[in-house]
């Protein structure tokens, strides 16, 4: 979501660089970020077409329109362009690697893995290099932590791994 | 033409949902602070573009039908040519592994793309006469910044010479690919000012024929830390990248 936010807001603020438009304020409301930009004392030199290139138009909307100190400014919202929703494991990672993540919390060895998945150890070992990747973990342990209620459902429910 | 693409693409895709949320795992240049903020947008939206377009091919085309081929994570789930031996697999494997090695010796990178780097590098020295076709995107053009697979080789002490349509060769190569280019319908890419990139890697003693017992017989070498390097360590050490654009 940060990283999300982050980029919401780095779009406004390179919307305002590239339209050389100063800036009043900012603010976040709902998830979505919004900024209030001062385009000057007559309101009548910029319509919403000008001011918004059409390149642009896809990512920002003009949401409002304010008076402050006599200068004519607008409220522009940063549309989403990406989902905002926390990623689930089932999200974060493919079944193959869920499969070897319920396998390493079963305690099998990275050798044991590719046995059973008849794959070289090597490639059981870039699966795990990448779910730690996605999972921002550096341990086995970590990892399992992190998959524990999906990997708890699956010998639960038991599933085939 | 055969055309080879690596498996890590094809585990992206698997996950693709994933990347469209969280990009950066893709393209770790949004997180640099040498990038603008407009280049970062427009990198990101290149890169999910593409991702997308690639998840409607494997989805919606027959991929057999393609001249398309990969290694997955076995010789079952690969697709390689009839040609091929399939040997190609474990020696893709074997060099794939070294070259792991080594890049796990210098400061670890976060991100899913290296570990595609590592694939495609590897794959194009097992196919042996194999090039890579990458891109540069227009500002790294325009600054003279060379494509991200290239600085990725850097990184991990393997040089990459930036060769322009002066050296002969180059200007003969192009020309036959930018044939290829437009009888395959994709002049437009030239118009659109994409600018792609062809790199090859001159690696000794790498092609498929080759034994992977052949590589213990390395040239007689006087440097004693050479000497000890593991015979695949040697390959990766000697190998060295020459990029131009088409």
């Amino acid at each position: 979501m940060n990283n999300l936010a982050n980029l919401n807001k780095a779009s406004l603020q390179a919307l305002t660089q590239s339209i050389r438009l100063g800036i009043l304020g900012e603010f976040s409301l709902q998830d979505s970020k919004y900024m209030i930009v001062c385009f000057g004392k007559n309101s009548g030199d910029y319509g919403d077409q000008d001011l918004i290139p059409s390149e642009e138009a896809d990512y920002y909307s003009i949401v409002g329109r304010i008076e402050v100190d006599e200068q004519f400014c607008l409220i522009v919202k940063a549309k989403h362009t990406f989902k905002t929703l926390e990623p689930t494991i089932t999200d974060l990672l493919t079944a193959r690697e869920l499969q070897i993540a319920a396998f390493i919390a079963l305690g099998y060895s990275n050798k044991q893995i590719a046995n059973r998945l008849q794959i070289s150890e090597w490639t059981v070992s870039t699966h795990l290099r990448r779910t730690f990747i996605k999972l921002g973990v550096d341990s086995r342990a970590a990892m399992v932590y992190r998959c524990a209620p999906l990997i708890n459902l699956l010998l639960q429910t038991k599933a085939e791994l | 033409m055969e055309l080879w693409i690596v498996r890590e693409l094809w585990y992206i895709l698997d996950n693709i949902n994933l990347y469209l949320q969280r990009p950066e795992l893709v393209v770790p240049r949004v997180n640099t602070s040498s990038t603008t903020l407009f280049e970062k947008r427009a990198f990101l939206e290149q890169t999910l573009w593409s991702l997308k377009e690639w998840e409607k091919l494997r989805r919606e085309k027959d991929l057999n039908s393609l001249n398309l081929y990969w290694l997955g994570d076995n010789l079952r789930d690969s697709l390689i040519p009839k040609e091929r031996e399939p040997e190609i697999f474990s020696h893709w494997e074997s060099l794939a592994r070294s070259l792991d090695r080594k890049i796990n010796q210098i400061p670890s990178t976060n991100d899913v793309l290296s570990l595609a780097f590592r694939d495609t590098v590897a794959l194009a020295a097992s196919l042996g006469s194999a090039f890579i076709l990458t891109y540069q995107l227009r500002e790294d053009y325009e600054r003279n910044i060379p494509p991200d697979i290239c600085k990725a080789l850097a990184n991990w002490d393997i040089p990459c010479q930036n060769l322009t349509e002066k050296d002969p060769i180059v200007a003969l190569e192009r020309q036959y690919l930018r044939e290829v280019f437009v009888s395959a319908g994709l002049a437009k890419l030239f118009w659109a000012d994409i600018h792609i990139v062809v790199l090859h890697l001159v690696v000794p003693s790498a092609s498929p024929q080759t034994k992977l017992q052949k590589h213990r017989v390395i040239p007689k070498i006087s440097d004693p830390d050479i000497q000890n390097l593991e015979p695949l360590d040697y390959l990766w050490t000697n190998i060295q990248g020459f990029w131009y654009q088409i």
